[in-house]
Formats: structure tokens, C-alpha cells, sequence
């Protein structure tokens, strides 16, 4: 078959455009960094300092040791040169660098992400095709429905029914806590079964809608159109001819709706109390962690980025009309 | 004549057209007179119902301290309205015209705006939410302005998209060729042509600030009590779901059915602006 | 836009018509696309002529048509002429150099040079009535103030033939003939001297094509409009010109009067333009079937990027190595009819030899 290639310009082009993504996300995150209201400095020595002797002399002392004294587009710069050498900073609360609490508190969330993915996009290409199968038909009708509804759903009250109904009536799946797979297998697919659930009929309403688009518009496209002419079983046109087109773009929106699907992600572990990246960031901003937070923010929003980049360039790679 | 008649029938609206814009009347009287609705106080407390179930006397039982939730849910109304309408509100008013301009002029106001926006939908908007309300605290303008925030990018991508479209289009060329200034044919040809479809995205965004506005309460930096949003009353009843878990559905459901009408609108919409486009 | 590939230096003194009769004056006029490769992601362009030294005269009150098929550069010339798009060279509009104008002088000349576009459909804003498209002008120009506008409106569109009644209606509501109608009533709105046509009549069906150019030659002669008319249909410019001037990929190759090509044309493409429009009584067809297309021609030649020699090189029976190696001029071959090729001589005599089977 064909060969697809990525041409270099067309990476370049990406890459380029991804390191100038990458610059206004660190922007913002510095900009909420520096504009909030109150000095950072005098937050860390707390209220009961004020007016203390020697209180001017430190405060200023401690600017000078954050950085605080140089102007604005020079913190930028020394921030970068941190960020780019991996250091996030070290949490208020103890200390701790802010990138081995994440990475302490990621793998629930990427197991979390990482299953409904695997489950959803399966499941919504088959829904997605039953439904394209009769264009406003019964199946069709439904779907869509249903696909509306899970996307008016509030992703965490979706949960909460879910651990009524399973946890505290039939008491057949733990309500909260996360176990690691390598404790026990069984009791890891236990907890995260609820969780996964949650998300999966969250990303099914959203990709169903764009297999089914997508299914639809390619259906009637001539060599579809064809293909029916020629006596080809209705299954096999949709699932030989038509899905194959139909599959490209779902690449590139996975990509584009990952960012929705951290949000959710965060909001669903919440509920579940998996523990993850979501309740340390949570954590963070009840605590005023600000080095936490912002250091999550970053790291979250620059895997966004490279996820997006990468679906993006994976959809021109299948695509051999773009690259 | 059958043109005419089937012109007349499209700008006819439908019933469930109508359905749903009675139910907009029946939420705007919610919101601005909530006494319309239910004559009860939503701080009431009735020491004697607590987290009970529903009853005559309240038709969906009470909370944890035993103030009428139907009470609640009504005059929740008036702050999820304002949120989805001012949010949305604002992402249009400066995304229309960035978008406008940018579709129109493309260059370097194009690149930077594109890039902007890319920055932005990086955010995964809880996280953005974190970041601004761990900056900047919790309270109705701070949610208004993220959730501007976050969908000025659709807005301004939406209408440059349309833009570049229709200028595209020979009518454009033709207004340039009969000697009309730019700004006229922007406002006159373009803004009109893209209204429609500008216009089905507002209530999926809406749609999208009811829900989000209810994860956030429910992460707990939403907006604060006493102030009363459905996503307020949603995290109360989420810690009480395994006394009253009635409560907790009850809510939920106000929240899905409210989101639910709001996308069930878009496509009216949709369907509305689609055989304009088409002809 | 800096371009113009400069193998011609001289614009033909000895063209059509004497210049100071002339309302328009096209010199040099080149225009060049420059198109962002989509496959590599808008960093590297592509540009190409579309147009390249380009010259004629409209005169006043005579209509030019300017023949050739699609991606000859025809409808790039009308567009430049009315500087909508970026363009070299040089276009006087009766002695007023237009290109390079803008702002308020420009849209004041457009008031005097109008065009109407190929496909009324795109054309006309779908979402305005009739009455406010041609409004549109008027307003824009200040032509008319008050209920004067509404009256103008009556008058060109009954200038067009349409009843008033269609004011109301929206485009979509119209047949594609009144609907051309319309966006000639638009052109006139402003009392133009000038306009270009763009293939008004290719998007019509054939049964209304006629009825659209005749109500065009009626107004011509009314009021005293002058033409470019843009067409790659021989009958119908045949039945509109007075002049024609035949493009082929970006170039003029062949420009006279309309008896002069009809009867006796010169350039080898222009010929195979003639050969391919059918007679209407076979039984009158007494022309030589001879082939002015080489039998593997294709339209392919129209796609690259062209590299020195004539432009017909790819397509011509007759093509030598002088042809490959240099571009033929337009130079004059009769009073009033100019060709560009190097064989013109031989055609003309007949004693031209093919050449086809050794390239």
C-alpha cells in the first residue's frame, strides 16, 4: 500500500508552533504566578510578623532571595531557566520538590485516563457505525439522544450515582481509595472499575458525535455510494470502506478533547478518592501551595500540548492528503 | 409559490421550538423573582426536617440543616444564569470581533491570536481554574472571568473559521468591486453571513458553564456560600448522598436537564442557520 | 508584487486602435499568485504568473472579448483591471492609471467601472433581498438620498427587464437568469461607463444565455457602455465583440477584430479553439479538418511552471526549436490583427509543416 512519510518542513512547521503554544502557557502561568494580589514574601513570613522588629530588613532580605527584586520580564527569564532544567520549584508545604509529588501522585490519573481511552474509543466507533448504519432511524434516534444526554451529565454526579448504586445499595465495588496494581491486580481493577466507567460515558457522548458525523459524511461519498451499488453488504460497506475514512479524524479529535479529558479526569478522582494528580493540585489550592499548583498547571497543560502535537501529527502521518 | 410557502413553514418556529422557549420564560422569571415559584426562604430552617425526604410541605425534602431544597434549586436559578449569560456573553463580545478581524486581515494579528488560543485550550480548564482561583480567590466575577477565559478561544476561532469562509465567497469580491469601504462590507456582508452559525454555539457553551461551574463548586472552589448555585447545593447533597441520596439525584437532575435543554437548543439552532449556509 | 518576466519590452504600437480613443489601456499587466503550499504547512510558497505582459486597448463604446479556457488567466485580468487584485504593469482607465490606487480615489472610479461575476449565486450576499443588494451601491456612493433610492432601485431593474415585485425576494427565490439580471441591475446601479462580464452567461442554461446577452448588447447600445466581455464561448463572444483578444496560459497570443478571427485566424490555438466549436448545420461545415492540436495534447502544460518559449509550445503541431527557445512577440500580421507566433508566415500561407513526431 502506501507509504506515508512525514515531510521534515511539515514537522518543523509543528514544532515551531508547539514551542510558541508552549511560551503562552508559561506566560499565563507566570502572569497568575506574579499578579497575585499580596507579596508572596510576606505570605511566607505570615501576618503575625508585621510590625516586628528587623521585619523590613527580612522581608526585603527574603526578596531578594526569591528573586523578587529584579523586574518582571527578568523573573520570566530566571523562572524559564528553572522550568527548563526541571526544577518546578519545591512545595510550601514541605519542601518537597513540586515534580516528585507529581510523579508520586500520577499513577492513578494516568490509569485512569489511559483505560477509559482504551475502553471508549472502541466502544464509540462501534456505537458511532451502528448508528450511521440508518441515518434517523430508531438506533440513530437513540443514540444521539444518549450521546446529548451523557454530554449534559455532570461527569462527578455521574459517579456519586454510580457508588450509590453499586457501592452503598449492592455493595459490590469499594465507594473510594485507589490500590496499586502491583499490590493486588484484582482489588486495583476493583477500585478503578467505578472510576473508569464515569469517564468512559463521558468520552462515548463525545466521540460518538463525531464518529457518527463522520460516519454519516463519508457514507455518502462516491466510492461508498459505490461500493453499495456493487452489491456489497451494508456491514462490510460501513466497516471495510467507510470506517477506515472515518477513523483518521477521531486521531485528531482524541487530541483536541484531551485537555476536556483531564478536567474530567481530576474531577472524577475527586469523587473516587483515587488520590492522583487532581486531589494533590486540590490539595495545593487549599493549602495556598502556590509552587504546587503552578508547577502542576505547567506540567499537566505542556502534556496536553505534546499529546495534542502528537495526534496531530500522527492524523497528517495516516492522512495521505496532508502531509 | 412553493418556495414561498416552504420559506414561511422554515421561519415558522416548531413545537419543541416553542416547548423550549417557554421553558426560557419559566427559567427567567426563576432567576429574576424567584418568589414566583416558591414563597418559601431558602435560608429557612426547619430544625425539625433534617435531610428528610420529600413531603408536601417540601416537595423535595430539606438539607442537611433543614432549609427546602426545592427552595434552594429555585433561587439557585438566578446565579447559574447569570454566570453562563455573562460568561458567555463576554467570550462573544471580544471573541466576535478578534475573530472578525483576524479572518479578514489574517498576517501577524492572525498568528498571534492562533497561537494565543492554542495556549489557552492547552488548559484543561479545571486547571485553569485552580490556577486563577488559587491566585485570585473564589467569587462570582472570578468564575465569570474564567469561564470568559476559557471560551474566548472557541468564540474567536469559531468566527475567524466563518470569516475566512465567507470571504471567500463572490458576494464579498462583488461588494469590493461595487466600491464599498471595507467596514461596510465586514459588518453588512460578513458579521450577518456568520451570525447564524456563530449563534449555535452560545448555548453549548452555556451548557458548558452550568456543568462546569458544578465541578467546581463540587471541587470546592466554586462559588462560596451563602451564595446559592445548583453546584453549591450539588456538593452539599454529594456529602450527604449516603443519608439522603435522593437529594443528591435531585440536584444532579436539575443540573443534566438544565444542560441537557441548553444543547437541545444549539441543534434547534443548528438546524435553523444549516439551509442558510446551504443555499 | 515585483515581476513581469521581461523577454517583451514594447507594448504593440500598432495594436488594435489608436490610444487616445481608447477608455481603457492595459500595458505590461502581469499578475502573480503566490500560494502557500498546503503540504508544507505554509512555510514555503509557490508563486506563478497567472497573467504576463498582458496588453490591449478597449475603445469607447466597443466590447473586447477576451477568449481562452479555464486557467488562461482570463478572468485575472478582469479582476486586475479593476484592482481587486494585486497586479504589475499598467491599466489607465481613460488616461487615469489605476493600479496602485486606493482608498477614497478607487472607490470613487468604481462608481464608473463595475463587473459582474460569473455565478450569481456566490455573487449575491443570500442573505439580502433584491431591493437591499441593489442598494448596496447607491447607498455606498451616496448616488440617490431619501425615496430616491427606492426609485433608482425600480429603474435599473427595470433597465434589466425584471418587474419590481422581485425587490422583495431573496436571490435564492430567482431563477438563474434573473438572478444574473440582478447583479447586472447592481452594476448599473452606479451608472458605470465600464464593465467587465466574467463569464455571466457559463452558470445560465442555454435557453436564457441568449436572453442575458441580447438584453447586455441592448443596454450597450442604450448607454453607450463600454465591455471587457470575459468568455470561453466562441458563439456567444462571436455575437457580443467587436474585438477579441484570444489568451493562452497567461498570455495574449492572438488579438483582431471579429471578422478578422472568425475568417482568418492565425494562431495555431486559436484555430483549435474554432475547429472545436461545432457549426450549426453540419451540411455548412466547408473547413479543412485540419488538427491545430497535436494529437497528444493535454492540458497538463497548463499546470507547470512555465520556463522561456511560447506558451502553446506543449499543445502546437508546428512547434520548432525557435519556439522553445523564445517567446514569439505579438507582433502585427494585418491592419488591426496581431498574432504571437514565430510561424505565422507559413500558417498564413498554409505551407506550415507539422512537426509533431520529433519532439
Amino acid at each position: 500500500m502506501r507509504t506515508p512519510r512525514l515531510r521534515t518542513g511539515t514537522l518543523a512547521a509543528r514544532l515551531a508552533r508547539t514551542v510558541g503554544v508552549l511560551v503562552v502557557i508559561s506566560l499565563i502561568v507566570f502572569l497568575a504566578l506574579r499578579l497575585t494580589p499580596g507579596d508572596p514574601a510576606a505570605l511566607l513570613l505570615g501576618p503575625q510578623a508585621v510590625g516586628q522588629p528587623g521585619y523590613k530588613i527580612e522581608l526585603a532580605n527574603l526578596h531578594r532571595q526569591m528573586g523578587l527584586n529584579y523586574p518582571l520580564p527578568v523573573q520570566y527569564l530566571i523562572w524559564l531557566k528553572g522550568i527548563l532544567s526541571g526544577n518546578l520549584g519545591n512545595s510550601n508545604q514541605n519542601g518537597e520538590p513540586v515534580i516528585r509529588l507529581l510523579a508520586g501522585a500520577a499513577p492513578p490519573t494516568l490509569f485512569l485516563i489511559g483505560l477509559s481511552l482504551a475502553i471508549a474509543i472502541p466502544l464509540s466507533i462501534v456505537i458511532g457505525t451502528t448508528a450511521a448504519y440508518r441515518p434517523s432511524g430508531i438506533a440513530d434516534r437513540f443514540v444521539r439522544a444518549l450521546a446529548d444526554l451523557s454530554l449534559a451529565t455532570p461527569t462527578f454526579w455521574l459517579g456519586l450515582l454510580l457508588v450509590i448504586l453499586f457501592a452503598v445499595r449492592l455493595h459490590l465495588l469499594p465507594a473510594t481509595g485507589y490500590v496499586s496494581p502491583l499490590v493486588s491486580p484484582m482489588q486495583f481493577a476493583r477500585s478503578m472499575a467505578l472510576p473508569v466507567v464515569t469517564v468512559v460515558v463521558y468520552l462515548v457522548g463525545v466521540l460518538t458525535r463525531y464518529v457518527y458525523a463522520e460516519m454519516c459524511e463519508v457514507g455518502a461519498q462516491d466510492y461508498v455510494r459505490t461500493a453499495r451499488a456493487m452489491g456489497i453488504a451494508e456491514p462490510t460497506v460501513l466497516f471495510r470502506y467507510a470506517l477506515r475514512n472515518a477513523l483518521i479524524p477521531l486521531i485528531a479529535i482524541v487530541g483536541v478533547q484531551f485537555a476536556a479529558l483531564i478536567s474530567g479526569a481530576i474531577v472524577v478522582e475527586q469523587v473516587f478518592g483515587l488520590g492522583g494528580v487532581g486531589q494533590l493540585m486540590l490539595q495545593g489550592v487549599v493549602l495556598k501551595d502556590y509552587p504546587l499548583v503552578q508547577g502542576g498547571v505547567l506540567l499537566i497543560t505542556i502534556l496536553v500540548t505534546v499529546v495534542t502535537t502528537l495526534a496531530d501529527l500522527l492524523y497528517r502521518w495516516v492522512d495521505p492528503r496532508l502531509t | 409559490m412553493k418556495t414561498h410557502v416552504s420559506a414561511i413553514r422554515q421561519r415558522m418556529p416548531s413545537l419543541s421550538a416553542c416547548i423550549l422557549i417557554v421553558i426560557g420564560i419559566l427559567v427567567a422569571i426563576a432567576a429574576i423573582y424567584p418568589r414566583a415559584f416558591t414563597s418559601g426562604n431558602p435560608n429557612a430552617i426547619d430544625p425539625n426536617a433534617i435531610l428528610a425526604g420529600p413531603s408536601l410541605r417540601h416537595l423535595l425534602g430539606t438539607d442537611e440543616a433543614g432549609a427546602d431544597i426545592y427552595t434552594r434549586i429555585i433561587y439557585g436559578t438566578r446565579l447559574d444564569a447569570e454566570i453562563s449569560l455573562f460568561s458567555v456573553g463576554i467570550a462573544y463580545a471580544v471573541g466576535v470581533p478578534l475573530g472578525l478581524l483576524a479572518g479578514w486581515w489574517r498576517g501577524a494579528l492572525d498568528e498571534i491570536l492562533s497561537r494565543l488560543s492554542a495556549g489557552i485550550l492547552a488548559f484543561p480548564i479545571v486547571l485553569l481554574a485552580l490556577l486563577i482561583v488559587g491566585s485570585f480567590g473564589t467569587s462570582a466575577p472570578t468564575l465569570i472571568a474564567i469561564l470568559a477565559l476559557a471560551f474566548l478561544p472557541q468564540v474567536t476561532l469559531l468566527a475567524r473559521a466563518q470569516t475566512m469562509a465567507v470571504c471567500a465567497r463572490g458576494y464579498v469580491l462583488a461588494a469590493r468591486a461595487t466600491g464599498l469601504r471595507e467596514r461596510r462590507i465586514i459588518t453588512v456582508h460578513v458579521l450577518h453571513n456568520i451570525t447564524p452559525q456563530l449563534l449555535v454555539l452560545s448555548p453549548q457553551l452555556m451548557s458548558q458553564a452550568i456543568l462546569i461551574e458544578a465541578s467546581l463548586s463540587y471541587l470546592g472552589v466554586g462559588i462560596q456560600p451563602p451564595a446559592i448555585t445548583w453546584g453549591s447545593l450539588l456538593l452539599d447533597a454529594s456529602n450527604y448522598y449516603q443519608q439522603d441520596p435522593l437529594y443528591a439525584i435531585s440536584t444532579g437532575l436539575v443540573v443534566t436537564i438544565a444542560a441537557a435543554l441548553l444543547l437541545v437548543a444549539g441543534d434547534l439552532i443548528s438546524r435553523w442557520a444549516d439551509p442558510l449556509r446551504r443555499r | 508584487m515585483a515581476m513581469s518576466a521581461g523577454l517583451q519590452g514594447e507594448a504593440p504600437s500598432d495594436g488594435v486602435s489608436s490610444g487616445t480613443a481608447s477608455l481603457l489601456e492595459v500595458r505590461h499587466l502581469s499578475v502573480t499568485y503566490t500560494r502557500r503550499l498546503a503540504r508544507n504547512d505554509g512555510q514555503t510558497r509557490e508563486s506563478r504568473h497567472a497573467v504576463r505582459d498582458v496588453n490591449f486597448d478597449v475603445p469607447r463604446r466597443e466590447t473586447l472579448g477576451l477568449v481562452g479556457e479555464s486557467g488562461s488567466g482570463k478572468t485575472s485580468v478582469g479582476l486586475a483591471i479593476l484592482n481587486l487584485i494585486a497586479a504589475a504593469g499598467s491599466v489607465r482607465f481613460d488616461g487615469q492609471e489605476i493600479l496602485g490606487l486606493h482608498g477614497a480615489t478607487m472607490r470613487q472610479l468604481r462608481t464608473r467601472m463595475q463587473m459582474v461575476f460569473q455565478d450569481p449565486t456566490a455573487s449575491l450576499d443570500p442573505r439580502m433581498t433584491v431591493r437591499r443588494i441593489v442598494r448596496m451601491p447607491i447607498k455606498a456612493h451616496r448616488i440617490a438620498t431619501g425615496t430616491g433610492i427606492d426609485d433608482l432601485v425600480a429603474e435599473v431593474l427595470n433597465k434589466v427587464s425584471l418587474d419590481t415585485a422581485v425587490m422583495s425576494r431573496y436571490p435564492h427565490q430567482l431563477s438563474g437568469g434573473q438572478r444574473q439580471r440582478v447583479a447586472i441591475a447592481r452594476a448599473l446601479a452606479t451608472a458605470p461607463d465600464f464593465i467587465v462580464c466574467d463569464e455571466i452567461t457559463s452558470s445560465l442554461d442555454v435557453s436564457v444565455q441568449a436572453q442575458v446577452v441580447n438584453l447586455l448588447m441592448d443596454l450597450q447600445a442604450d448607454l453607450g457602455l463600454t465591455l471587457l466581455f470575459i468568455s470561453h464561448n466562441l458563439g456567444i463572444v462571436r455575437q457580443v465583440s467587436g474585438l477579441i483578444a484570444v489568451m493562452y496560459y497567461g498570455r495574449v497570443v492572438e488579438l483582431g477584430q471579429s471578422e478578422q478571427i472568425y475568417a482568418n485566424s492565425l494562431h495555431p490555438y486559436t484555430k483549435a479553439l474554432l475547429e472545436a466549436v461545432p457549426s450549426p448545420d453540419p451540411a455548412l461545415e466547408t473547413r479543412p479538418t485540419r488538427a491545430y492540436l497535436r494529437a497528444d495534447a493535454t492540458t497538463a502544460g497548463l499546470h507547470k511552471v512555465w520556463s522561456g518559449g511560447c506558451v502553446y509550445q506543449d499543445r502546437c503541431p508546428f512547434t520548432t526549436d525557435l519556439c522553445r527557445r523564445v517567446e514569439p512577440e505579438l507582433g502585427a500580421s494585418a491592419a488591426g490583427h496581431s498574432v504571437a507566433c514565430h510561424r505565422v508566415d507559413e500558417i498564413r500561407t498554409g505551407t506550415a509543416e507539422c512537426t509533431e513526431g520529433d519532439s
